[in-house]
């Protein structure tokens, strides 16, 4: 075990895409950051303004680190060297376990700088800009655990597409389209239950969506059912791409 | 030694299914290098792939009398060649290489011994995408070896590389099967294989067609024949059919079944035919192997008609 997640870090570290990927997400968030939510601000401001904004980012930051996870399994079947990684290996489940423990490591690290950067840059933008925030009431270990269930479960549900569909474009456009499309087309249809859908239920987690009344309205849900509806489809995807994975063959 | 016993692959879809793989058993010997010949869509690679655990089906395969994945590390019991360009095409040749040395949990020093090796120390730091197919497969050859293994399983290795490196090759082979290893090696070139190998399995329509030393698969399967070219041709046959020897005509001669040279040319004295060209032609695997799998071709080409 210790061995296949070795090499599954090594996937991840010697790839150039991982670091643009990564250079990306941190670029965004250091303009969005210091430029727009700091000097630039002139919104309402409050004690909250922090916190609010530190899990506003996250959808930004799980965009970049689904796409990483999803690589890191789709380039297997994309460049034929999951041939490899499985003769090596006396056991599938190895496999599979390790790139998960790859996948969360990379992002435990990835959201944990990109909100320490989030949080610094908007106050030195207000400082900058001569209008300091006034005192903030931040909760890091709230934001950090939210934060960290958001795009985990994003990077996995990622993981999970690019396992099952073993096609890298599609999984990634999959994972493009179903979070806000689909999903967005389908509360017209589903109403206030759409909340129960998988990524709205992600959604709510880190509370960037709810109940406006408008159109669009998905109703709402605390962000413990949120991470306990989207874990649960989490929960039993992963059960099924796991035993898929141990029967099919590898190609 | 490597007992594939009663290997089975169907595919199914909604419409058919097809048996790409037919109840196949072979061994592979330790010591002794063995060739894997059979027509295109034969099943060559799907049985190598039935036999590493990547394709799911019937039957199994025992390396040293346990399943492959029932070693702590598999990297040293078999080390395989299966695709020609399975690496990332950005990721260097090394970390490539060092990636697979982790996951078989081989010392990194080893990635530098096998890069020098198959003689690409020089392009360790490049990405393998603009890599020519000759030394993609020298890559994927570095790559079986990271873990010293006892065998190898190579498909089709000697694709793409130029002459130089197909007698390396051959030579790298036997000498690794001559330090006790076994070495199972599908290729197209019949006549390489004929240098290379010491038994030989022949598949065709996924079914097993014969598995022999390559020696008594040439005594059995191919004639030795002797081509004469000569005056009066016409007495010659004569004399030929009074001495019970089947004969082809071909454009300025006659093609004779014997490896007898001597009495083809008494034959002809006798015939009173002045003999321009006495050659003995010896049987070849490729006359051999076409002759076994003649109705097992899958995929048939047309002659151009003139």
């Amino acid at each position: 075990m210790k061995a296949a997640l070795k090499a599954e870090l090594r996937k991840l570290l010697t790839v150039r895409s991982t670091y643009i990927l990564t250079g990306i997400a941190v670029l965004i968030m250091a303009f969005v950051s210091f430029w727009i939510m700091g000097y630039k601000y002139s919104g309402h401001i409050d004690s909250n303004f922090l916190n609010y904004n530190a899990l506003q980012a996250m959808p930004v930051i799980s965009l970049f680190a689904v796409i990483v996870a999803i690589l890191l399994m789709g380039h297997e079947y994309r460049h034929n060297t999951i041939f490899y990684t499985l003769t090596a290996s006396n056991s599938r489940s190895k496999v599979l376990a390790s790139k998960i423990l790859a996948v969360l490591g990379y992002v435990l690290v990835l959201t944990i700088a990109a909100t320490a950067i989030n949080l610094l840059l908007m106050n030195y933008g207000h400082n900058l800009a001569g209008h300091p925030l006034p005192h903030q009431d931040l909760n890091l270990a709230d934001v950090i655990t939210k934060g960290l269930f958001y795009v985990v479960g994003f990077a996995l549900a990622g993981l999970l597409f690019a396992t099952l569909i073993r096609n890298l474009i599609f999984a990634i456009v999959f994972m493009l389209i179903v979070p806000n499309t689909v999903e967005s087309l389908l509360t017209l249809l589903l109403k206030h239950k759409a909340v129960y859908l998988p990524f709205s239920a992600l959604s709510q987690v880190i509370g960037t969506q709810g109940s406006n009344n408008g159109p669009l309205d998905m109703g709402h849900l605390s962000p413990g059912r949120g991470a306990a509806v989207f874990g649960a489809y989490l929960v039993v995807g992963w059960l099924i791409t796991w035993i898929l994975f141990l029967r099919r063959d590898a190609n | 030694m490597i007992e594939a016993k009663h290997l089975g692959k169907t595919y199914k879809s909604l419409r058919d299914k097809k048996t790409a793989v037919d109840d196949i058993s072979f061994n592979v010997e330790l010591g002794k290098v063995t060739g894997f010949v059979g027509p295109n869509g034969a099943g060559k690679s799907t049985t190598m792939r039935l036999m590493l655990g990547l394709d799911i089906g019937e039957g199994k395969t025992n390396f040293d009398g346990k399943l492959l994945h029932q070693y702590s590390r598999p990297s040293k019991i078999v080390g395989a060649l299966l695709e020609v360009k399975a690496f990332h095409p950005t990721r260097s040749a090394r970390n490539h290489l060092k990636v697979l040395a982790a996951e078989g949990n081989i010392p990194d020093s080893r990635v530098a011994e096998v890069l020098d090796i198959v003689g690409l120390a020089d392009v360790a730091k490049k990405g393998p995408g603009k890599f020519s197919l000759g030394m993609s497969q020298r890559l994927g050859i570095a790559a079986a070896l990271l873990g010293s293994p006892k065998y190898l399983i190579l498909d089709e290795p000697a694709n793409g590389l130029d002459p130089e490196g197909i007698v390396w090759l051959r030579e790298f082979i036997r000498d690794y099967a001559k330090k006790g290893n076994g070495v199972f090696i599908s290729s197209h070139l019949l006549n390489e294989m004929a240098q290379m190998a010491d038994n030989v399995v022949v598949i065709g329509k996924g079914r097993l067609v014969t598995t022999a030393p390559i020696k008594e698969l040439l005594s059995k399967n191919a004639d030795t024949t002797v081509f004469v070219r000569a005056e009066n041709l016409a007495k010659l046959e004569k004399e030929l059919d009074g001495a019970g020897l089947s004969f082809t005509k071909e454009k300025d001669g006659l093609s004779v079944v014997t490896s007898k040279t001597d009495a083809i040319g008494k034959l002809a004295a006798k015939a009173g035919s002045t003999v321009f060209e006495l050659t003995k032609r010896s049987a070849s695997l490729e006359e051999a192997i076409l002759g076994l799998t003649e109705e097992a071709q899958e995929y048939k080409a047309k002659d151009l008609e003139q």
